[in-house]
């Protein structure tokens, strides 16, 4: 005889629609963080991230049918099945429920990102649904010893809080087991393997241990007897997969901080040459606008190189960690370690009298591209002289400042406004219009920068190289 | 004087309608409700022991209309009702839970601590007085029901299927239970068997669609029952009868 | 102990309330962290919002295995089931007024001790679920009130983490609006629960 399930009848039917409601706003609610951008580690982290409201409603739902089957003393029948199966008969629509959710929490977030190169994270959508099925076995557990009226609301309440609580609690790392993926990602982060394993183990501790729980009851359905011997093996390997789970959950978790991520690996950057020294990368997600960024750093090297800044080896969007500045002994230009940054041929340009002197340019310069549409060329202009202005200026900070004021304070407001009037300086010669950046800009600062891009580029490199030793004023 | 229903007309919430403007009297002694699983026999019963409020129409007894509020406790403290699920009070004594029920029927605390011993010793359950009621089997556990209607002096006593789950020594026990009560009180029994109904009941009523079938005495029940009928299955041919085909 | 007594299950419904007690005196100030999609980016959801849930999840269940025979009583049990689902509030308030002579809770000086909206969300809680018991049977009572404060966390935050006009469990200790809501809750509640031995309907 073919089992039909009445899906009406189940809790899960009633729930879905007040769930699904709840997923989609919390998916579109400004409030929560920021959009993914086209990554889909981010985005399906993103979408994970429901499980605050769907692993409790999973859970209060699992509790109700577990009621059920209790007050139709299914236990008392001497079911020929399994407990499993007459389990799993009642809570099957339960656990496609929290699936669905999960969909719709994808999908929402996938409406919401303006291109998205590839899919979903599998991983994380693993450990998502290993989390959806351990809370599922918590809340039957619950349902299958305590009456509906003090189950249901302990599932829903103590899952929800479970879920957004330990962010809360310190060590760091609690966190990072109730929930995978928690914190991720960036564009420059990857998904740490901790933050996937640490909540899945500790979603099968917790399945582990609510079997065990569902084993001892009198109640659970089950083909044999309590406490027959089958009952005791049961509940004894539950117990154990719990406590090693549990133990390598924590281990797996540990050395995490508040979130859940390591660095993106640098083979996934999609590259292109802006010229002959230069080369251009981005992340896949923005491959898209690749050819729109080579032609930005074009302008910007062409625009930069006559007053002294050295066209870089690499523009890229990965993080600029690498690069560190090394005072030079005896001199106010930066050495470079790692070779990610490097005062190049300035000395030799110098010498050979082609360009003025150049000011420890970085090698590498980093940039900022976002999928969406409404992140403009400009934006991405403006981005990029803001980071070079950042990392000339960390490479600044290092050459004592001359003439500096004494007072602490003043020094300090004339270095931040030397930062400014260099970033303005650095995105008009990168190609922003004057007109444009003369309505971004404060006037009175616009008035400094103005003067100083009438002038021809030898005045200008000086101006730069003066500039910067004031910006060196400020505390960095 | 028995309980008297007129146009009475019962449905539960978002549920068909189970009685259709009902109007008949249960005659005085000791009547059997008969009639096919759905056919409104605990509804009528519930009705009766004013545990429900018919969605239209009235229940009497005798003089007394449960729907009038001063009128209520006399009605209640004169009808006894086993329902169809007895249930054991967690941490209750079998004796503690039939001086509970004398005691919702406004018998005083000690009168109805007393009068629990007779009532259990009725059902043959007096030697488990002190025992958890959650301890009995489903048979025990419906005795104290039975002994719950009889801890107080009803003048009339409903009991939804009593005899489920009792045994053939306790179903004969029953019968003189229910003789010995038809003494003092009318009784209606509503039950699925049929083979004792002569030696018990002074009355039939039989309920199929909401709608009364049939009600008259045990005889003229009896004279239902196809010439043919075999011996002892009498009962059973009347009661086919009276439904016709298909309505069992 | 009464027989009536013994069928509420009054020792453990009194062990909930007391650890309700014993969790909100001390820590009446409490708070969760909680995401919000109400407005707000993310409130300090208090634990009196959630603490009262045991009481009341506790009187369902206490009162849920009364036998069958009582809808024929000829005794006030639901006068009496109404004055016990009263009582939960009522020692509660004592218990919070003497708490806070004794310096417990002192709040922020602004709308009175924090520990007074665990009397008005208790009150607001039990009404709710007397309701749902009448309404939906004694398995989803509890369901209402604990919904209640769920999407009082979720949702009931606005701008500057201050709660919206509806979401009176959040609101200040003495908002009046919240505690003429909760109020009329409870009484609504009591009152069902009063008629509760009346012939019922269904």
């Amino acid at each position: 005889m073919v089992f039909r399930l009445h899906l009406r009848a189940n809790a899960a039917f009633a729930a879905a629609g007040p769930l699904l409601v709840v997923v989609l706003l919390y998916v579109f609610a400004e409030e929560v963080g920021g959009g993914p951008d086209g990554y889909w580690v981010a985005g399906t982290a993103k979408a994970v991230s429901a499980l605050m409201f769907i692993a409790p409603v999973v859970a209060a739902c699992a509790a109700w049918e577990a009621g059920r089957l209790r007050r139709a003393g299914v236990a008392g029948g001497a079911p020929v099945r399994g407990g499993f199966r007459i389990a799993m008969a009642s809570l099957s629509p339960v656990l496609a429920l929290g699936l669905l959710a999960l969909l719709v929490s994808l999908v929402g977030v996938r409406v919401g990102m303006a291109a998205a190169p590839g899919w979903p994270e599998p991983t994380i959508l693993a450990a998502a649904v290993v989390t959806l099925c351990g809370w599922l076995a918590v809340g039957y557990a619950l349902g299958v010893w305590l009456p509906p009226a003090a189950s249901v609301p302990l599932a829903l309440v103590g899952g929800y809080l479970w879920q957004v609580y330990p962010p809360a609690l310190e060590p760091l790392w609690l966190r990072h087991l109730t929930q995978p993926a928690r914190g991720c990602c960036t564009s420059a982060d990857a998904v740490a393997a901790g933050g996937l394993s640490g909540p899945a183990l500790a979603a099968v501790a917790l399945a582990g241990t609510a079997v065990a729980a569902a084993a001892l009851s009198r109640r659970a359905p089950r083909r044999g007897a309590p406490g027959g011997a089958r009952s005791v093996l049961v509940t004894a390997v539950a117990l154990l997969v719990a406590s090693a789970t549990g133990v390598a959950a924590v281990r797996a978790v540990s050395g995490l901080g508040p979130d859940a991520v390591a660095a993106r690996s640098a083979d996934e950057l999609v590259c292109a040459d802006a010229g002959a020294a230069t080369r251009v990368c981005v992340w896949p997600e923005h491959e898209r606008r690749l050819d729109e960024t080579v032609e930005v750093v074009r302008t910007a090297v062409a625009g930069l190189a006559p007053v002294g800044i050295a066209p870089p080896a690499l523009v890229t969007e990965l993080p600029h960690q690498a690069a560190q500045y090394e005072p030079a002994a005896g001199g106010e230009d930066g050495a470079v370690t790692g070779g990610a940054v490097t005062d190049g041929a300035a000395t030799d340009d110098s010498a050979s009298g082609g360009t003025p002197p150049s000011t420890g340019s970085p090698d590498q310069w980093t940039i900022t591209v976002r999928a969406a549409t409404s992140f403009t060329t400009d934006d991405i202009r403006a981005g990029l002289a803001a980071d070079l202005a950042g990392a000339l200026l960390d490479g600044g900070s290092r050459t004592p400042a001359a003439d500096c004021p004494a007072d602490p304070a003043d020094a300090a407001d004339q270095g931040f406004q030397a930062a400014n009037h260099l970033f303005a300086w650095l995105a008009v010669r990168a190609g922003t219009e004057p007109q444009e950046a003369r309505d971004r800009f404060d006037p009175q600062l616009w008035t400094a920068v103005g003067a100083a891009l009438d002038g021809d580029d030898a005045a200008q490199a000086a101006w730069f190289r003066a500039t910067l030793d004031r910006a060196g004023c400020a505390p960095r | 004087m028995s309980v008297e229903f007129e146009s009475c007309t019962h449905r539960y919430r978002r549920g068909p309608l189970v009685l259709d403007r009902l109007s008949f009297a249960f005659p005085a002694g000791r009547t059997v409700l008969l009639g096919p699983n759905g056919a409104g026999k605990s509804t009528v019963l519930a009705l009766a022991a004013s545990a429900l409020r018919p969605s239209a129409g009235s229940v009497r007894f005798g003089a007394l209309d449960p729907a009038v509020r001063s009128q209520l406790r006399s009605y209640r403290r004169d009808v006894g009702w086993l329902p169809q699920q007895v249930t054991a009070v967690p941490g209750m004594t079998c004796r503690e839970q039939v001086a509970y029920a004398g005691w919702l029927k406004g018998m005083a605390r000690g009168e109805a601590w007393t009068g629990a011993v007779p009532a259990l010793d009725r059902v043959g359950l007096a030697k488990k007085a002190d025992q958890q009621a959650s301890s009995l089997s489903g048979g025990q556990l419906r005795r104290v029901g039975v002994a719950q209607t009889l801890v107080h002096a009803a003048r009339l006593v409903l009991m939804d299927e009593p005899t489920a789950g009792l045994d053939p020594a306790q179903r004969t026990a029953f019968r003189r239970t229910v003789e010995r009560l038809s003494e003092v009180a009318d009784v209606i029994v509503s039950t699925h068997q049929t083979e004792d109904l002569w030696e018990v009941y002074d009355h039939v009523v039989v309920l199929a669609g909401g709608t009364v079938r049939f009600l008259g005495t045990v005889d003229a029940f009896r004279a239902l029952a196809p010439p043919g009928a075999a011996a002892g299955r009498e009962a059973e041919a009347a009661y086919a009868a009276v439904l016709g085909d298909g309505e069992e | 102990m009464t027989w009536w007594s013994r069928t509420r299950r009054l020792p453990l419904l009194a062990a909930c309330l007391v650890a309700c007690w014993l969790l909100v005196v001390p820590f009446a100030d409490a708070s969760l962290p909680v995401p919000q999609l109400g407005g707000a980016t993310a409130a300090d959801v208090p634990l009196l919002l959630f603490a009262p849930l045991l009481p009341v999840v506790a009187l369902i269940v206490c009162c849920g295995g009364a036998p069958a025979h009582e809808a024929t009583t000829v005794r006030r049990v639901g006068a009496r089931d109404a004055a016990l689902a009263a009582a939960l509030p009522a020692a509660t308030a004592v218990v919070v007024g003497v708490a806070v002579l004794a310096g417990f809770g002192a709040g922020d000086g602004s709308g009175g001790s924090p520990l007074w909206s665990v009397v008005r969300n208790l009150g607001a809680y039990t009404g709710l679920a007397l309701l749902a018991r009448a309404e939906f049977g004694h398995h989803a009572a509890t369901l209402l009130p604990t919904l209640t404060a769920l999407t009082v966390a979720v949702f009931g935050y606005g701008p500057e983490q201050r709660a919206h006009w509806w979401a009176w469990p959040a609101a200040e200790p003495a908002d009046p609006l919240a505690w003429a809501g909760s109020a009329a809750l409870l009484t609504l509640g009591l009152a069902r629960t009063v008629s509760r031995d009346r012939p019922a309907p269904r």
